[in-house]
């Protein structure tokens, strides 16, 4: 699914698919906003999707731009946005990291067809949302958009570690 | 035979449902076998056991040979060369006690002096033990229990890496590290497993039939 795709659903979620109500960038930072909400939540529940490698040496290499957390412990040491190596050489680690924003003129970057359709739902909440309709009933949805984004990626229920 | 680290990295992975690596790190596995080993290696009743012993041969002409080759290509930093009845050699990193030292040329059982005595230049029967180096007038091997060595990160890539156990302790490794990874028991706890669990492996089983020596035989 491309960028224009997404926005015209959250149009036809939010009664506007005249183009009246907001411009496409206002929309696109919603959508963004809900794929950001959305890329924490699989990584509070160690979601493996959104797991990426990176090789960290001994000199200090720079943290990925959406970088959340490592997988677990390294013998790695984090100081501002540099992160080293405390052995003697280079270390692989595996790492949580966000997803980019989406520009308007680009694709979408989650490849997952139930996690977008679980961001166009919320950027329509955030929508209703800003033009100060009710959205109580949205809230309670929320909650199933949480289990419906677990059964998209078919991620084990977290367990105490 | 052995252990094979990337096998018992699986199974810790499959114990605590996380083959992804998205909440342990091979790091934190690496580090919860080796606690494992470390415990192990002051459990007693592996200490006494058959399992760990290890012979090293000392011959002079070819430490030599390969202390030769290293100061050929380290000019800079050269190593001294060994001299078994003057400058002695290094015991083995991993001994925890010895055996027995024999003779190379003819088995003969060596037997210790004080270390303040020298080594009999006359004799080839005699050795000493003193800041951590082995003197002798010959070469000779050494029969020693070892120490299971710990895991390094290196280990973790490598397919062929292993823990030098039996396989029966597969069970025990798996079982303790997950322990140890999962909540962190005080240490007194967590050796009183490893003795109730090691000392239920080891009573009795041994590698071979032959009657230990007392250590008072002549």
């Amino acid at each position: 699914m491309n960028v224009s795709e997404a926005l015209r659903e959250i149009r036809n979620k939010t009664n506007d698919r005249d183009e009246v109500g907001m411009d496409d960038e206002e929309l696109l930072a919603y959508f963004n906003e809900a794929v950001t909400f959305i890329s924490n939540y699989l990584v509070s529940i160690n979601s493996p999707i959104m797991i990426q490698e990176i090789e960290v040496s001994t000199e200090g290499t720079t943290l990925p731009a959406d970088y959340i957390k490592p997988a677990g412990l390294y013998p790695v040491r984090i100081t501002g946005n540099t992160i080293q190596s405390l052995e003697d050489g280079p270390v692989t680690m595996r790492c949580f990291v966000g997803y980019p924003k989406t520009p308007l003129d680009g694709e979408i970057v989650v490849r997952n067809e139930g996690l977008i359709r679980a961001a166009i739902r919320l950027a329509s909440i955030y929508v209703s949302n800003q033009q100060e309709l009710d959205v109580s009933q949205d809230k309670v949805l929320l909650a199933e958009l949480q289990n419906a984004i677990l059964a998209a990626v078919g991620a084990p229920v977290p367990t105490q570690a | 035979m052995a252990i094979n680290v990337k096998r018992l990295v699986y199974k810790i992975r499959y114990k605590v449902k996380d083959m992804d690596a998205a909440r342990y790190s091979d790091y934190e596995i690496l580090e919860s076998v080796n606690e494992c080993i470390r415990y192990l290696n002051q459990e007693k009743s592996i200490k006494n056991s058959d399992f760990l012993e290890k012979i090293k041969h000392y011959v002079q002409e070819d430490m030599n040979a390969e202390v030769r080759e290293y100061n050929e290509l380290h000019p800079e930093e050269p190593k001294e060369y060994y001299d078994f009845p003057v400058t002695g050699a290094e015991l083995p990193e991993d001994l925890i006690t010895l055996v027995d030292i024999m003779r190379t040329k003819d088995g003969y059982h060596m037997s210790p002096i004080p270390a303040v005595e020298q080594i009999n230049p006359h004799t080839q029967g005699q050795y000493k033990i003193t800041n951590g180096r082995i003197y002798a007038n010959t070469d000779f091997d050494m029969l020693y229990r070892a120490e299971i060595a710990t895991l390094q990160l290196s280990d973790l890539s490598d397919d062929t890496a292993i823990i030098e156990l039996p396989e029966v302790f597969t069970e025990l490794v798996t079982k303790v590290s997950t322990m140890i990874l999962l909540n962190s028991p005080d240490t007194d706890v967590m050796l009183r497993e490893i003795e109730r669990v090691a000392d239920y492996l080891v009573s009795g089983r041994r590698y071979n039939n032959i009657k230990v020596r007392m250590p008072f035989k002549v």
